[in-house]
Order: structure tokens, then sequence, then C-alpha cells
């Protein structure tokens, strides 16, 4: 079977966790003999490395003179993107894509071959008109090539996966890692929303990434809950085993939240966690890694709490540095007001560190060896604190336990089931 | 001739409720006796008392055909005196008929058997022995232990105690070839006689309760047409709330059913585990190192337990030696409690509360909130223990005789009520 997949990003050149799926189903996916993956993303560096798949750079696409779809038309005019669009960007890569002003996007448009478009590939200001080519670039791929079924990820690419399944007339399958609602916390833009529920509709199958996410579907979009399947992520395998940490027994233990600090990341909680902790506890130490719109407030708080001397900000943290802090950290907590999946505990787990997580993740619906809890629960989480610093046979067997049941995760079973999914479709 | 014993275990223990790091120290109870308290009176009204009654109508109909046995935990007897004392009562008239007989086991249904104090284990046993012949008018003969845990040490502790005869699970580690259907002894007193639960029989039998409209309620009956009639024992031990709940009469009429189909055969008659000593020898030593027990949903060979389960235990009786210094009916009864196995059982991701999808049944997510809320309770007690001990210190040292008179007052029973009502 021949899968035409419509990606937005393609590791290394990743700003969010989309990225990093699409590369574990893809790679999951090429384990099989009778599925053969053509992946499209807006644009490609040169850098990504594709052994086992093809991969297409939509902005070398020709776009053939075709009409283009009236639905999507209108949709050409130039849009004021706000900040809450950029779903897995910090703000200091926001600020940087400020400066690519439409403008230059425009002018770059027209000064390329007029039937071929220009993309940034980026969660870029002009984010509409780049999806709206993307669906363009998407008719000439799907006439060009030969497959039997379409794979679109999140919203941003539906709009492609539409126009491929349109003229190509094969079923479209689309795979939900996130919704507006959980970007946004609820306070959706209704033109993304629109984006999302038409997607949903046109699909011939749904894949959501946890139950929480189809639930979210059948209550929020109106869509048949019997047209979704929950298709759960999965981690790579660890590759350098991580040397034991080495730090002495008096020393502080790390507790840390690693995430954007936005109101879906709950980072209100972790604080209101720290204070209670911090009540009883002495040899405790809080970190919170990451950048965000309520980092202020955060340090504001952590003031007022007088808990500055315990809690320390770590920024936002880049590739290795992630596993870095993980590393030294004695249990990870990602108190989640609503995550769609949440792959980091994963990472944590791998890194043999307990993990303390919200029931309003879906990681939370995949995993049993860690901590759960609801987001609010500020008492329990604090009480989890306490009990794995105090009982070291607790933190040795969450640690064991956590890292082998992660072990056992890994995207081919993933991909298996997306296999499923893809022949139940045609 | 086959003879069966048939067994129904009743047990309850006292439920904690979500007791956090920071209730550590203040005066927050244990126990959430709410929902003790509707465990207790449900089960009374929905399984004990009517299935108390049906006995109780077997009995009278069939005269001495029929013989019940009960193994009902120390704690359990604690919680009827407290909630629901009229199921003692019922228990009481089916004791009075002849036709029942009672197991002893240890006074808290505790795992102290799997640790090293002998003391305290001896000192439970004696307690439930005199529990059940101040309530029923017979002292047990045969034991059991808590979740039916035996070993070799602890069946030689047994016979130490001055019991003659264990019920023990079956285990396919323990036996190998051997069938559960014959009469073992220990292979370090020989003299005592061990017992095994037919767990095929057993299991098939509370599941065909469980489902009567499905097949299994038939296979079972099947299956009794097809045991050996070579071998001498049948022993089914099963849990006496299988009996009860909403389909009961139907339940009734199901084991009615069973009941007939054992006893139209002439092949088969009803005794007391008390009279297998009388009729069989042992047919061989049987040795298991470790321990077996029977526990729902568990595999017979659970016991040690896992690194969790072992730190709590160990950490609890680590605190032996200052109770009994102390000798403060209060403490003894909370360090009683939280001996009870059901406690250490939700540490474990096989108990069934963590196989449902819902996480709430149990109040626990997992297995490691149910230790985190145990090690708080223990910790909350042992500063408890501690502070009790420096006071007792300081007025023995200001007051030596009159220290004396005030260890033990009163019956146990009267200081429970006070405690946990209050």
């Amino acid at each position: 079977m021949n899968v035409l997949m419509f990606g937005w990003e393609f590791p290394p050149n990743i700003s969010g966790g989309l990225g990093t799926a699409c590369k574990g189903i893809v790679n999951g996916l090429s384990a099989f003999d009778d599925i053969h993956v053509l992946f499209v993303v807006p644009k490609l560096l040169g850098n990504e490395k594709t052994s086992r798949f093809e991969l297409i750079d939509a902005e070398k696409v020709a776009s053939t003179e075709k009409i283009v779809l009236t639905e999507y038309s209108h949709a050409q005019t130039t849009l004021e993107v706000s900040s809450r669009l950029l779903p897995y960007d910090n703000p200091e890569e926001f600020s940087k894509q400020k400066h690519f002003s439409t403008g230059e996007m425009k002018q770059s448009v027209s000064e390329h071959n007029p039937h071929k478009f220009h993309f940034s590939g980026k969660y870029g200001p002009d984010l509409f008109d780049e999806i709206n080519n993307y669906a363009l670039v998407a008719q000439t791929i799907a006439e060009k090539h030969q497959f039997d079924l379409i794979h679109v990820h999140d919203w941003l690419t539906f709009p492609a996966g539409i126009s491929a399944r349109q003229i190509s007339g094969k079923p479209l399958v689309a795979h939900v890692h996130s919704t507006d609602f959980d970007r946004s916390g609820g306070k959706i833009n209704p033109r993304i929303y629109n984006i999302e529920k038409q997607g949903f509709e046109q699909a011939d199958s749904i894949i959501t990434v946890s139950n929480r996410i189809k639930q979210r579907l059948v209550d929020d979009y109106g869509i048949q809950a019997n047209k979704i399947t929950t298709v759960y992520n999965a981690i790579d395998p660890q590759l350098q085993t991580n040397t034991t940490k080495k730090r002495k027994k008096s020393e502080d233990k790390i507790v840390t939240f690693l995430g954007r600090i936005t109101i879906q990341k709950g980072p209100e909680y972790f604080m209101e966690v720290a204070r209670l902790v911090l009540q009883r506890m002495k040899n405790v130490r809080f970190i919170m890694a990451g950048n965000g719109d309520m980092m202020a407030h955060m340090v504001e708080l952590c003031a007022r709490y007088g808990i500055s001397d315990k809690f320390r900000f770590a920024g936002f943290l880049k590739g290795n540095e992630i596993n870095e802090v993980l590393q030294m950290s004695d249990i990870f907590i990602m108190p989640s007001v609503s995550e769609p999946f949440g792959i980091v505990p994963l990472e944590a787990m791998q890194a043999k560190v307990p993990v303390i997580i919200s029931r309003q993740s879906g990681v939370s619906e995949l995993i049993r060896n860690v901590i759960k809890t609801d987001f609010w629960d500020i008492q329990a989480m604090a009480d989890a604190i306490h009990g794995i610093i105090g009982h070291r046979s607790l933190s040795k067997t969450m640690a064991f336990e956590g890292n082998q049941e992660v072990n056992r995760l890994n995207w081919n079973m993933a991909a298996g089931n997306i296999r499923d999914v893809y022949f139940n479709t045609i | 001739m086959k003879s069966i014993c048939l067994c129904f275990q009743i047990h309850h223990s006292f439920h904690l409720q979500t007791f956090r790091f920071l209730d550590i120290g203040g005066n927050k109870s244990y126990y959430n006796l709410p929902r003790i308290e509707k465990e207790i009176t449900e089960s009374a009204a929905t399984c004990y008392l009517p299935s108390n009654d049906f006995i109780l109508s077997l009995i009278h109909k069939y005269k001495e055909k029929f013989k019940f046995t009960f193994y009902i935990s120390g704690s359990a007897i604690e919680l009827f005196l407290m909630y629901a004392p009229e199921v003692l009562s019922s228990f009481r008239a089916l004791a009075d008929t002849g036709q029942v007989e009672f197991l002893g086991g240890t006074s808290c249904h505790s795992l102290v058997s799997l640790t090293n104090q002998k003391g305290e284990f001896y000192s439970q046993v004696k307690a439930h022995q005199l529990q059940i012949e101040n309530l029923f008018g017979k002292k047990p003969l045969v034991f059991a232990n808590s979740d039916l845990i035996y070993s070799n040490q602890i069946g030689k502790d047994i016979s130490d105690f001055g019991y003659r005869s264990i019920l023990t699970n079956s285990s396919r580690k323990t036996l190998i070839w051997r069938s559960p259907n014959y009469v073992y002894s220990n292979c370090i007193k020989p003299q005592l006689q061990v017992y095994f639960r037919n767990e095929l029989i057993s299991n098939e039998l509370e599941s065909a309760l469980n489902n009567l409209k499905q097949k299994k309620a038939a296979n079972f009956l099947s299956l009794l047409n097809d045991l050996k009639p070579e071998e001498p024992l049948l022993n089914i031990y099963l849990d006496y709330l299988a009996l009860g709940g909403p389909e009961i009469s139907k339940k009734q009429q199901y084991l009615r059913k069973v009941l007939a189909k054992l006893s139209t055969s002439h092949q088969l008659e009803f005794i007391f585990p008390s009279e297998i000593k009388e009729r069989y020898e042992s047919v061989g030593n049987i040795s298991s190192t470790e321990p077996i027990c029977y526990v729902k949903d568990f595999h017979p060979l659970y016991y040690p337990g896992n690194e969790l389960q072992r730190e709590a235990i160990t950490q609890l009786y680590k605190l032996k030696p200052l109770i009994d210094q102390i000798n403060d009916p209060m403490l003894t009864k909370d360090w009683q409690c939280l001996q009870t196995s059901n406690h250490i059982h939700t540490m474990d991701h096989q108990h069934p509360n963590y196989q449902s999808d819902n996480p709430f049944t149990n109040g626990y997510g997992s297995k490691y909130e149910a230790f985190i809320n145990y090690m708080n309770v223990l910790d909350d007690f042992k500063i408890k223990v501690k502070s009790s001990l420096t006071r007792k210190v300081k007025k023995s040292i200001l007051n030596p005789e009159k220290n004396k008179s005030t260890a033990r007052s009163g019956t146990p029973f009267r200081t429970i009520n006070l405690q946990y009502k209050g």
C-alpha cells in the first residue's frame, strides 16, 4: 500500500513534538513490507535522514495551473496571527519569526517561478497562507504520484489532505496530535476550529493520540466516535545507556517541571505543590524549565511564597539540555491541565526518574508505573513528592518499573495499529 | 467414600482513609469509617444474614447431611461488633446446630507469620482462638492462616502453638505432580496435617455463583462428575460474599443444586476439617520453603511480595518492641488494624482495583499511592508511639507504682467502640 503522508516538519528541523511523532510513525511503518510512505513536508533543509522512505519537498513541486479550490481561496488573504497559533514554539523563536515579514514572504513567492511556492515550514505569522499554498501543491503531488491512501497530521496539513483527497478520490486518514482547545486553553481560534472540523468531517478515518482527544472530537467537534481510533504515541528506544546519578546523599533532591510555562501545562499548580512540600521538607529543590507567557507571574508567585532559595527557573532547554536536566532530577512532574499526549514523562522514565503526571494527560492512559493525580490536587502531588523522596524503596521501584515499562514501548507497535487503521479504511 | 469440606471465608479490614504527609503529627483518624460501615452493613444485609438463614434452613431440612465450615477473621469479628453484631448472633445460631465449625486464624488477619516475630504470631493465634471460643462456644481445631499462607516454618510454628492441622491453598510449585485431594504432613513437624484447598473446584464454584447465567454454572456441575473416586478429600474454600448480592435467591438455588448433586452420590459425605485427622492418615510429607497463599486475583506464590510490600511489613514490625513496652490498648489496637494484609495487597498492581479503568474504586490510583498513604499513616503512628513512650518513661520515673495499674483495663471490644465511634 502506498501512503501519501503530509507533515509539517521533520527532524532534526523541528519546533515541537509533531515532527518527532511523524518521524516515529514513518520509521515504524517502514518496518512493514506492505506499506510504502511518501512523506511530504513544506520545506526540506537537506539534513533529514531518510533511508527507508521517500521525502518530498513541497517547495520543489511546481503547482499546476489548476483553479484554486473555492473553499480555500478565501483564506488567501494575509492574516495577523496571534501567538496562540504557535503551538509548540517558544517566545524567542516567535520573535525571530516576526522578522520574517509578510512582505518578504510575498516577494519570495513572486520572485520564484510563479508556479512554485516558497515555504518556511515554520509556525510563523503567515501560517494561513502557507497552509493554503501547501494545499495547492498537494493537488499537484496527488496527480503526479500513485498512492492508495492519504494520511495527514493536525490541522496545518488538513487542507492539503482534503485537496489531495478531492483530486485523487483516495481515502483520507486524519491524525490528531492536538486540537485547538488543548493549545489555547479553551479560547479557540474559530478559523483554526473550522479547518480542524472540516478535516475531521472529510476524513474517512481519524487517529487520535489518546482517548481524551477522541472524546474531545466527539464532544466539541461533533464527530462520530466509530470512525476514530486511538493510537498512542511511542518513544524511540534510548540509544546511550545513561550513567547513574552521582550525587551526594546530603544534596537536595530535585523535582523538575519541564514544559512551556503556559496555562495548559499547569505551572501554578507546580508552584503550589512546591510551597506545600517546602513547609515540611528542607532537602528539596524545585526546577521549572521552560518559557512562556506565565513566566513573569511564576517568578512573582515564587517571591511571594518566599521559596526563591529552593526554586530555580532554568529557562528554555534545547536538545540535550532536556536530557541533562532529567538526569539530575529525582522526580519529574507534569501537572498539565490539558495534555493531548505528553511525551516528556516517557523521556523521564527512560532516564530512570520517578514520574508524577496529571490524569488530564493522554499519556496517563498509556502508562501505569507513575503516580497519577488530578492537576488541581496539589495535596496529592505534594504527598507523592514527599513519599518518593522519603522512601528509597519507592523511588527505586518507580524508577526501575517505569524504565522497564517505557522500554517496552516502540513505534513499531504504534505503526502496526496505524497500519490496521489503513487497511480498515481502504 | 469421599469427604468434602465446604468452607467459607469472611473477612473485612479497617480501610485506611487518605492520609497526606501534611496530616502526619496531627490528630487525623487513620480509618475511612463511612466506607467501612457501608461495607459491613451492606454485606450483612445482602449476604451474611440471608445466607446464614439459608444455611440454617438447609441444616434444619436435611439434618446431619450437610456440614459447613467458616473462617471469620479477627478484624471482621471486630467490625461486626461495631456495626452489625446481629451477624455474629446469626453465626452463633448456626454454631448451636452442631453442623457448623469455625477455623482458627490470626486476630487481625495479619502477615505476622511472614516475619520472624514468633511471639507476636503466637499471641495473635491465641487471641483469635479465644475470640472464636467466646463467641461460638467451641475452640477451633484447624488453623487457617491469613490468606491461607503456609510454609514449612509457618507449619512448624502452628504445630508449636498447639494446632494439629492447617489448611492452605494448592500450588503447582508445592504439589508438583501430587493431588490436593489427599492429606499431607509438614516436613518439619510430621504430626501437623496439611490440607489443600482445591483451587480449581473452589474458583470454579465461586465464578459459577458470580456468573449464574453463563455456561460456567452448567460447566461446574459437570466438573463435579469428573471427581476421581479414589481421592479421599475435597476441600472447597471460597469467599462467603460469593453467595450474596442482588441475585441471592438464584445463587441459593444453585448452591442447593450443587449440594444435592454432591449428596445424592453415595460416595460423598460432608465432614468438618477437624474430622479429617480422625479419618485419614497423611500420605506423605510436603515441603514448601516459599510461602503459598490464597488471595483472590493473586497468584498462590505472590508472597513475600514486592519491594514496597516488604518495606512496609518491615517498618511495621520494627515497632513491635515499642508497642509491647508501652502496652497501651489504643495504640495496640491501631497497630493490629495496620497489620491486616489488605493494606499490603493494595501495594501491588495485580490488585483487582487497578485492573479496572476507574481509578477511584479503592481511593488509590496505583500501588505507589497505596504505599505512600500507608507509610504516612505508619509515620504518624510512629510519632504517637514515640511520644507515648516518652510520656510513659517520664511517668514511671515520677510515679513507678501508679503506672503498673494503668496498663490494660476493661475488655478490648469496649475500647474499640469508644475509639472508633468517638
